[in-house]
């Protein structure tokens, strides 16, 4: 662990040669993105084992503990709210249409060569879904902090009302079949389909088109059940049923060719008063496609205020780990990122990132960036 | 009930001329010929719709200025055959009897063939299962224009429950090479197969009241068919498929088991049986008519099809069976209808009160009359004629195709 001299910190900065590595650090940036709204200038984040120790302007910082001065931006860690990392073959099991006790903490595999991509980009906690395609159910999506640890198992159960849920050689192969399982399960509820129905347990139910959106919606309503909804990408044009639903929506990923219409939906689901989150899907997607969305759905009129709460704050509150992550609050989680400018402009770039308090990137010297930074191009293509 | 009060369309909003107040649904419609129903013709007729519904009828009347203007009216055809949920997921493949389950959990109202069919004078719906099985379920009778709810576009009238016979419900089933390996190698792979299936299945819905061992998902349904109480609209293309069927209506009769109210879809050799259809009091309905006479399953059918079981005394439908080319679209199917024979008043029953009459709904649409929904269709010359174009639909007053 480096330990610098306060005198000389000012001088590192912007290129944080030396982050500190973990232990007990403070941070001191031109803007703290706090994640609910706020922004502090000059604000200073105090970590101590791997949590938040303090947060503000006038912070007093021990003369022993090391602080580091950083010209730019300071955030808490970006959430995904479906993705799909490190989990490769194991992330659905084939063999059963209905599985949902099966626990995809499971397929997390915290050395998978992604994990680092998703640092490197800022992403601190991911949902790990089950891989589309196999089931109806697939099982308990689990919050997890890439190439670090589970965060929490069992967070949200997983529905997939869209066509990747049915497969042509086994029961059910249609959407009356689907909806004639799930109502099964629903009727009279027993085990995870009972903490579901009574609010205990949250869900991420997949939709695609409108029309899979209306039956998706009418299913949660019938049931009360509480969570996010993921891949309706027309969402925006039924934003007034989606927002009496009380369920929130997972947007993306997004990236160039995603059609005007798509790109609308989230400034129309914003207004309407719907919680916002993104969906990466990574590794098919690039981790910068989680910011991509983002600044995408802004160009398209989403606000960035909004934008930014739905890539930190609004995404935990949605899978339910808010009170762990997502915001730069005393006694939270020490999942930080350092930015060149606005994490929310697609052209700020990371420069160092803290999971529990432990740096898990730090942006290479200058000359090597753009060497990388041309191969994220080719990646992203 | 219907839902009378429709909200107005963003089409309406834009470019309508004054006059016409773009908030409400109330029209006055002047035609030259308003075709009320089969045999009735009213000479230069204004129309009122208020409501969704039809306020006034008035032949010789004076109209306004601002009048939707046609040279006919009449009223909105109904499809019995219109094939809306077809893509794979439409149907639960992995039974073959499942009168239980309903085909509405796969309408997408957003899909843009409802504003094509609307548009080609279609005012009403019957959306059925795929015939990739036996008995795939209920069918649901939907409007074609309207809120993008199910429930505010359903028209409920008499159930339908949807099967086949034929080669399609057998077709891509395999025998078992060794051991099973999904569903389908469990499925009949014959017509003679299809056909035990479905005696089958009524014999196990019956056998149930005593058994209640026997029950099984959708026996109640089945024996509702067989109470009459639901229209058993059965697809069989070729005569030996026509006769299944109402052999398999005579034998639930002879048993007395109940009686069928058979409805047979897509029957282009029925034909071939006006004196068995008469008997056994079932109805059909007509695929389009084909090019070169062969349809589905190598069946025949001639352009006086409609004529001869009309002659003898069949009911006869008219549908487009799911075919959206303008050939095949329902209006001229009453035209090519006519040219095999029929006369125009038979036509204009086969697309309207016929299909009505089955769906159980005739006291609400089929014809056009005072405090009937307001299904209307406003033609530029005479309706079926090739040459005459559908210049305006309503849908329950709703304008889903703007004549001006």
């Amino acid at each position: 662990m480096l330990s610098i001299p306060l005198a000389l910190v000012s001088l590192l900065a912007p290129a944080l040669t030396g982050a500190p590595e973990g232990g007990t650090f403070a941070l001191r940036a031109t803007r703290v993105h706090v994640g609910d709204g706020t922004v502090i200038e000059n604000g200073v984040v105090v970590v101590r084992d791997g949590k938040i120790a303090g947060v503000g302007k006038g912070v007093t910082v021990d003369k022993n503990v090391v602080l580091v001065e950083h010209d730019g931006d300071l955030s808490p860690g970006l959430i995904a709210l479906r993705d799909y990392s490190g989990a490769g073959s194991e992330g659905a099991d084939s063999t059963r249409t209905v599985m949902e006790t099966a626990d995809l903490a499971h397929a997390f595999d915290p050395d998978h060569s992604s994990m680092k991509r998703l640092q490197s980009e800022g992403v601190t906690t991911v949902v790990l879904a089950p891989t589309p395609g196999q089931n109806l159910i697939g099982g308990l999506a689990a919050a997890v902090k890439p190439g670090v640890r589970v965060l929490a198992r069992g967070a949200l159960l997983h529905l997939d009302l869209s066509t990747s849920g049915l497969r042509n050689n086994r029961y059910p192969t249609s959407y009356a079949g689907a909806f004639e399982e799930l109502e099964r399960r629903f009727h009279e509820p027993q085990g995870v389909f009972a903490r579901v129905a009574a609010g205990e347990l949250r869900v991420l139910l997949e939709a695609n088109n409108r029309a899979e959106l209306q039956r998706a919606l009418a299913f949660a309503s019938r049931h009360g059940l509480a969570g996010i909804l993921v891949g309706s990408s027309r969402a925006g044009e039924l934003a007034a049923q989606v927002k009496a639903s009380g369920l929130g929506i997972a947007l993306g990923p997004y990236g160039p060719g995603t059609d005007s219409k798509t790109l609308a939906s989230a400034a129309a689901l914003a207004r309407a008063g719907v919680p916002l989150g993104f969906a990466l899907d990574a590794p098919g997607v690039h981790p910068v496609g989680l910011r991509w969305t983002a600044a995408l759905c802004v160009r398209a009129g989403l606000e960035r205020d909004a934008a930014f709460g739905a890539l930190t704050s609004g995404a935990a509150d949605l899978a339910g780990i808010g009170d762990r992550v997502g915001r730069i609050r005393e006694g939270l989680d020490a999942d930080l990122v350092l930015w060149s400018g606005d994490p929310v402009d697609a052209g700020s770039r990371v420069q160092a990132v803290w999971i529990d308090g432990k740096k898990v990137f730090e942006a290479p010297e200058d000359e090597d960036d753009e060497e990388d930074e041309d191969e994220e191009e080719e990646d992203d293509a | 009930m219907l839902s009378l009060l429709m909200a107005p369309t963003l089409a309406l909003a834009v470019g309508s001329p004054a006059g016409h107040p773009t908030s409400s649904d109330d029209w006055t419609i002047h035609a030259e010929r308003v075709y009320t129903g089969p045999g009735e013709v009213l000479e230069d007729a204004v129309i009122t719709v208020k409501d969704g519904v039809v306020a006034s009828i008035t032949p010789g009347g004076k109209a306004p200025e601002d009048a939707l203007a046609a040279h006919a009216v009449t009223a909105g055809m109904i499809d019995l055959s219109a094939h809306l949920a077809d893509s794979r997921y439409a149907v639960e493949q992995a039974r073959e009897v499942q009168p239980h389950l309903s085909v509405a959990p796969a309408v997408d109202l957003y899909s843009t063939r409802w504003k094509a069919l609307a548009a080609s004078g279609v005012t009403i719906a019957l959306v059925s299962p795929l015939d990739l099985n036996i008995i795939g379920g209920h069918g649901i009778a939907l409007r074609t224009a309207g809120p993008k709810e199910l429930a505010a576009r359903e028209v409920t009238g008499k159930p339908v429950l949807r099967g086949a016979i034929g080669t399609q419900p057998s077709g891509g089933n395999h025998p078992a090479y060794g051991r099973p390996t999904d569903f389908f190698s469990r499925r009949p792979t014959t017509r003679m197969g299809v056909e035990w299936e479905w005696r089958i299945a009524f014999f196990d819905a019956v056998a149930a009241t005593r058994l209640p061992e026997k029950e099984f998902p959708g026996a109640e349904e089945l024996r509702a068919a067989l109470r009459g109480e639901r229209v058993v609209m059965i697809q069989a293309w070729a005569t030996q498929d026509i006769r299944t069927a109402v052999f398999l209506k005579e034998e639930m009769s002879r048993e007395g088991f109940g009686e069928l109210d058979l409805v047979l879809d897509a029957a282009a050799e029925a034909w071939k049986e006006p004196q068995l259809l008469m008997r056994s009091g079932t109805t059909v309905v007509l695929p389009p008519f084909p090019a070169g006479g062969r349809t589905t399953d190598q069946a025949f059918m001639a352009w006086n099809t409609a004529k001869l079981l009309t002659d003898g005394g069949v009911t006869v439908c008219l549908s487009s069976h799911g075919r959206t080319s303008a050939a095949d679209r329902l209006s001229m199917q009453a035209g090519f209808a006519m040219r095999g024979g029929l006369t125009f008043d038979q036509a204009l029953a086969a697309v309207t009160t016929n299909p009505a009459q089955v769906l159980g709904i005739s006291e609400r649409v089929g014809t056009v009359e005072s405090g009937k929904d307001a299904d209307l269709v406003l033609w530029s010359g005479q309706p079926f004629e090739p040459s005459a174009r559908i210049t305006g639909v309503l849908v329950a007053g709703e304008l889903a195709l703007d004549p001006r």
